[in-house]
């Protein structure tokens, strides 16, 4: 009885893959068939135009920065310019599954926000395409996607922020593993983006191709000492509090963020300012590979990404613009803040190649 | 109207019927008896349809009716449990069926409350939820649900058994004046032998699965066809050697006395009759229960009970010697 | 076959429900056994080679030892006391004669509406460093840590006094549904009411008491927001870990892992438990029940201890309740802090939410979503526990297990396991693609809930008296008019249960809809999960207080429809109504 029903399970089960298989080719073929057509349309028509395409016709954006209303002002601005959007904002690792889980029928049209590691998964999922912005010449070089892919809009530095009578604060990341901070300073999770970076930052430093997965010994027992000595601040918990009352004097957070925080609560914090820099997110934009309207797409983050919207979202929400231009004109608590930052210099693709498999030998080993 | 032909009945692996052959005339109050796990309950749901024979035929109409459904078969049926539905109103109840059958309105209202007439319902009751009722109340709704559509055949699947003994015979006696008002051929399924002799024209009397036989009351009651028959239906007196070779004496008889006799206690008297065999007994017990009076006789070292109308005379004394009278005619034997 | 054929002719096969049996297959076949079968082989087949490496990895992982060595030390200790506390509120608000048992009642019921982080949130307020509880403590003993709520006791506390949902829904009814005869009976034959509660009571109580053990068993392996939030560094489970791998793309097989060891031990639990339940199931032989009366406890002193008991019990489910509503209307810093001064409260979190254009929307989309997933539940879980319980062959009885797949997964897998199998078309989808449409996280919902909804409406379908069915079918009725019109009204009470129970944890549902939403239908718990994003400000932390109230609110409302008679109340309300407009019109 048993062997029977297990047979004809197993049976269903292979007759269903498989024509899921073929359906799976097929599709992927039409998809090729597709993308090879518009890549070529790309080639030809670029740069496009303004007003080339049709605007009528609405925009899915995928995004991070979507929450405290800046989805609702971003759809508000773009309709001032003529663009018909909805805005859906998720989490940043959500967003990735998301998109990659929808590779044959994705619905968004672009992303906005992603930092770098998670540009480079979705890159390598085969999930974008490739475009270039009018406005590439006005940021940082450096901060490109040299496949052409993504684009940054802004940046967000990340800091170590600590109780200003704190004696004696740690100089760099790497101080943190120093007896004397023990169980004082706090970490996000490593499966949020702050958490994620920080880490990342920290161990890239100790690269050997020889070593486990591209790190060398030292680095993994620093990271060991990093994420073992650390307190995790769990959900729903007041770490900005903890640190005010010099309870946990330690917390890393994004400089928008910081400022933020400084004005609700009337507090000035002490901010780490290593030699080294400390690692800046970028937040990028991209088209994603299975839109209908890849022109319409480009316009508008043409549109999107331009010196002049990013600085109204920075007056807006507190962010550093890419655009050069844009940052000269932001708010003074912006300026004062960036003019102590720098940033560290970071092997994206090393660490997005990697990032994964450090997080889960770090869950699995480090992480109390 | 109803037969059953060689008809066997399995649960799985154990034979809950073998070879039941049974023929039901058309108007007749047909009991099923036997005790518990006889198989006459199993019989009766293969009738109505719940089981379907591993072997045989059951006819109704001259028609099988073994692979044909349930709510094909027009017989209403009395739960024991009378399985009435408890979300329901009385009304609701009694109508289910006719809604079934996609009665009008009106019609539905008209054939609810004639039932509920003959059957002393009232229309306050009606409208009550079943769960409200006493437990003679609900026996009545149930009796009503089941005869509301006019079926062929009505089977009662011990329907009195719930009931307290008082109430219990009134409805019995209702039950057989409805059945005859009704003229409804109907089955019946009991353990109790005097609901089977008061209420039926005729008993099949089940044991282990067999019929052990079929008769009216008076000949499954006066000439029990087995050992199990006329000691399941009544009290009885085992006659052994000793009374037997005497009676074969006495009246020049001839019972087998290396077998039992059988004996109703009413038949054994002590006052004298033409005719019967006269035996010397002594009184050992007696027990005086208003109209009837037992004892509980010793007789040629054997105990024989006897069964005397209250007559007049005095009771005979525990260890009084007193003759005993046996009419040959009324011993059994197998 | 050729038995088959004969029933054709005799139209002796009962097509609906052949087609319903068939509808039931693919379902379960699609949605319950190959996307997870397709998951797994994803995961654990590398490049066409299967690969073991998650295994090791586990082995060597002190940190996801321990974590399931918890786990199952809460599951364990929570079955014992989420049973002693839910078997005491019940009694006390269904049995003994407690004063003032209908507002204890309604403290206790609190569990049914809220859950999750916000509740655990609630007790952290309350016995948090800057809680109430935590600052008289103080007074007593200055000496005591603040931060004292934290570890494997905190998560046992509050699963101890939030796990009783189950208890308040299905035991008290089990209980009114005693016979007071045996109750009586027994004081007659001069049983003590120790004695009467112990050999009498429990032991009737015994088959609801086993079902509500195995779901407390699987609530404390799957605990999610309690060690998150006061497991503190000595005491995580095992839930959020997989959580953490589920989500990154290439640590699937550690999630899918250490999900199959959760699933192998509860599938354990599950044939032990139903083992031991067929041994000591008791059938009720009592023809007449009367109803129950509460009982007044004889011993003075323990009459005082049960009220004195009884009353801080309330007290202990009341506070996280009051404080969460408190907080709802507090500013922003009050909330991220816990403290409040009376310059805290304020308006603007409410008046925000009525303000914001989108704000209704998700509301509307969750309870859309929660409400045709618990009437498509209820009717998967109805049809097969009567499949199940009717079985006339061996083929009837394997719907069983197979629809109890989803409690050997996590809800996460779960999801995945539907997004990397409905990608592309299928052909048992038709060739569909379900990645995307709205009706996917449907899916998902239905999918989690039915092992749950099926196992209590399996139990109400066994205390059905079989004649009732056989009844319906003497006078004609057919399966399905029976189903609807006879069997359905009587177990009416168990899946209206099933159905608040399911739609109120849906309306908040988080770990399926992150991965499935449609991205133009964001439901609720997406929305209050951003709110407590970190990145998120502390303003949006106090609107997912808001938005709990509200949900509490809900609820409530669903409650009270779907179990307290708010339907028939508001039916008598409309038609007296109707009834006095008729008669004003004459």
């Amino acid at each position: 009885m048993m062997k029977k029903m297990m047979s004809i399970l197993l049976a269903g089960i292979l007759v269903v893959s498989m024509t899921g298989c073929q359906k799976e080719q097929k599709t992927g073929e039409e998809t090729t068939g597709m993308t090879t057509g518009t890549e070529t349309t790309v080639e030809d028509a670029a740069p496009t135009e303004s007003g080339a395409a049709d605007r009528s016709k609405e925009l899915i954006v995928y995004t991070n920065s979507g929450s405290d209303g800046r989805d609702a002002w971003l759809v508000e601005k773009a309709a001032e310019a003529g663009f018909k959007i909805q805005v859906l904002n998720m989490g940043a690792s959500d967003l990735t599954n998301r998109l990659i889980a929808e590779k044959n029928n994705a619905i968004a049209d672009v992303v906005f926000g992603q930092n770098n590691i998670e540009y480079e998964k979705l890159k390598k999922a085969d999930t974008l395409r490739t475009w270039k912005p009018d406005w590439v010449d006005g940021v940082d070089q450096t901060l490109i996607d040299a496949d052409g892919y993504y684009y940054p809009v802004t940046t967000t530095p990340l800091v170590l922020i600590c109780n200003n009578e704190m004696q004696n604060p740690p100089a760099d990341w790497t101080d943190l593993v120093k007896d004397e901070y023990k169980g004082l300073y706090q970490i996000h999770g490593l499966d949020g983006g702050t958490g994620k970076t920080v880490f990342a930052s920290i161990i890239s430093r100790y690269t050997d191709p020889e070593g486990e997965l591209g790190i060398s010994e030292e680095g993994w027992a620093v990271a060991r000492d990093y994420l073992g000595n650390a307190h995790k601040i769990a959900e729903g918990e007041d770490s900005i509090g903890s640190i005010i009352s010099g309870e946990l004097p330690m917390d890393m957070h994004w400089a928008s963020g910081v400022l933020t925080e400084q004005k609700t609560r009337g507090y000035k914090f002490g901010v780490m300012t290593p030699d080294v820099g400390v690692p800046y997110v970028v937040e990028s934009v991209a088209i994603v590979k299975t839109t209908k309207y890849p022109e319409l797409a480009e316009e508008f983050l043409n549109w999107l990404g331009s010196s002049e919207i990013q600085l109204a979202w920075s007056d807006a929400f507190g962010t550093i613009p890419a655009q050069k231009d844009a940052l000269e004109n932001v708010t003074d608590d912006i300026k004062e803040l960036m003019s102590v930052l720098k940033p560290q210099q970071l092997d994206w693709s090393f660490i997005a190649e990697n990032i994964d498999a450090w997080v889960e030998k770090a869950e699995l080993e480090y992480v109390k | 109207m109803i037969a059953f032909k060689q008809v066997e009945i399995k649960y799985g692996n154990f034979v809950a019927i073998e070879n039941l052959n049974l023929e039901i005339q058309e108007g007749e109050f047909f009991t099923f008896l036997g005790p518990s796990g006889c198989g006459k309950t199993t019989s009766l749901r293969a009738l109505v349809g719940f089981l379907t024979p591993s072997r045989g035929e059951i006819l109704v109409a001259g028609r099988n009716v073994v692979n044909m459904p349930v709510e094909k078969r027009e017989i209403g049926m009395v739960f024991q449990s009378y399985a009435l539905f408890p979300t329901m109103t009385v009304f609701d109840n009694i109508a289910f069926g006719l809604k079934v059958k996609k009665f009008s309105k009106t019609e539905i209202e008209g054939k609810v409350r004639a039932v509920a007439d003959k059957i002393k319902i009232t229309d306050a009751q009606l409208q009550k939820n079943v769960s409200e009722l006493s437990g003679g109340q609900q026996q009545r709704v149930a009796l009503a649900r089941a005869i509301v559509l006019e079926p062929k055949i009505l089977c009662l699947d011990e329907p009195l058994s719930n009931l307290d003994a008082k109430l219990r015979i009134d409805l019995r006696r209702e039950l057989k004046r409805l059945q005859k008002d009704l003229g409804i051929t109907t089955l019946y399924v009991t353990h109790d032998q005097e609901e089977a002799l008061t209420l039926s024209d005729r008993i099949a009397v089940f044991n282990n699965g067999y019929i052990e036989q079929v008769g009216t009351p008076y000949e499954i009651y006066n000439h029990s066809s087995s050992e199990f028959v006329c000691d399941f239906i009544g009290d009885i007196n085992r006659l052994g050697k000793n009374i037997l070779t005497e009676i074969n004496t006495q009246l020049a008889t001839s019972f087998k006395t290396d077998a039992t006799g059988f004996v109703r206690i009413e038949r054994c008297l002590t006052r004298a009759r033409s005719g019967f065999a006269v035996l010397d007994a002594v009184v050992q017990d007696c027990e005086f229960n208003g109209i009837l009076t037992k004892y509980t006789l010793s007789c040629m070292g054997e105990t024989v009970k006897c069964l005397e109308k209250n007559d007049g005379y005095m009771f005979y004394k525990v260890g009084e010697s007193v003759e005993l009278y046996i009419d040959p005619k009324d011993i059994m034997q197998f | 076959m050729n038995k088959m054929i004969k029933k054709f002719k005799d139209g002796n096969v009962n097509i609906p429900s052949l087609i319903l049996k068939v509808a039931l297959i693919w379902f379960i076949f699609s949605f319950l056994i190959f996307p997870n079968i397709n998951l797994l082989i994803n995961v654990f087949v590398k490049d066409g080679q299967f690969s073991t490496a998650a295994v090791s990895k586990i082995m060597s992982s002190a940190r996801a030892m321990n974590s399931l060595k918890n786990s199952f030390i809460l599951a364990t200790a929570s079955m014992v006391t989420v049973n002693i506390s839910g078997i005491l509120i019940v009694l006390f608000t269904e049995y003994f004669d407690i004063k003032g048992a209908k507002i204890l009642s309604l403290g206790f019921l609190t569990t049914l509406i809220y859950g999750g982080v916000v509740l655990v949130t609630g007790y952290k307020f309350v016995y948090g460093s800057s809680g109430i509880v935590t600052k008289v403590l103080m007074n007593f003993f200055p000496q005591m840590d603040p931060n004292w709520f934290v570890g494997f006791g905190a998560v046992l506390f509050i699963m101890t006094f939030s796990g009783t949902s189950n208890h308040m829904m299905f035991l008290s009814n089990a209980i009114r549904g005693l016979d007071y005869h045996t109750i009586e009976a027994a004081k007659n034959m001069g049983a003590s009411q120790g004695t009467i509660l112990f050999r009498i009571v429990l032991p009737v109580l015994k088959p609801t008491i086993f079902a509500i053990t195995i779901l407390t068993f699987l609530a404390g392996l799957s605990t999610m927001a309690g060690p998150l939030i006061v497991g503190g560094p000595d005491f995580q489970t095992i839930n959020p870990m997989i959580k953490t791998f589920a989500q990154m793309q290439n640590s699937r097989e550690i999630a899918a892992l250490l999900a199959i060891i959760l699933g192998v031990a509860t599938s354990i639990l599950l044939i032990i438990m139903q083992k031991v339940e067929k041994k000591g199931n008791y059938i009720s032989v009592s023809k007449t029940k009367a109803k129950i009366s509460r009982q007044k406890i004889e011993n003075p002193v323990l009459n005082v201890i049960a009220h004195i008991v009884a009353y801080v019990m309330f007290v202990i489910y009341m506070l996280p309740v009051v404080y969460v509503f408190i907080f709802s209307f507090t500013d922003s810093l009050a909330i991220k802090t816990g403290r409040i001064s009376f310059s805290s409260f304020t308006l603007k979190n409410y008046r925000h939410l009525f303000e914001m254009p989108s704000a209704y929307k998700p509301y509307l989309v969750s309870l859309v979503y929660s409400i045709v997933a618990a009437v498509v539940v209820a009717f998967i879980a109805v049809a097969v526990a009567r499949i199940v319980t009717k079985a006339k062959n061996k083929w009837d009885k394997v719907y069983e297990p197979l629809i109890l797949i989803p409690w050997l997964l996590p809800s996460t897998l779960i999801a995945m396991g539907l997004m990397m199998t409905y990608d592309v078309g299928r052909v048992n989808l038709f060739g569909k693609v379900l990645i995307g449409t709205p009706v996917m996280m449907l899916f998902a919902y239905i999918v989690v809930k039915i092992p749950f909804s099926y196992r209590m409406i399996r139990a109400s379908f066994f205390s059905l008296d079989g004649n009732l069915e056989e009844a319906a079918k003497v006078m004609g009725a057919k399966p399905f008019y029976t189903l609807r019109r006879v069997i359905l009204p009587v177990i009416m009470p168990v899946v209206l249960s099933v159905m608040v129970l399911n739609f109120n944890s849906l309306l908040s549902e988080y770990d399926l809809s992150v991965f499935l939403y449609h991205p133009f239908l964001q439901p609720l718990g997406i929305v209050i999960k951003g709110a407590s994003e970190e990145t998120a400000t502390t303003e949006a932390q106090a609107m997912a207080f808001v938005y709990s109230v509200i949900l509490m609110v809900i609820s409530t409302a669903s409650l009270w429809l779907g179990r307290y008679g708010g339907f028939s109340i508001l039916k008598r309300i409309i038609l007296r109504r109707t009834k006095k407009e008729a008669g004003d019109k004459e």
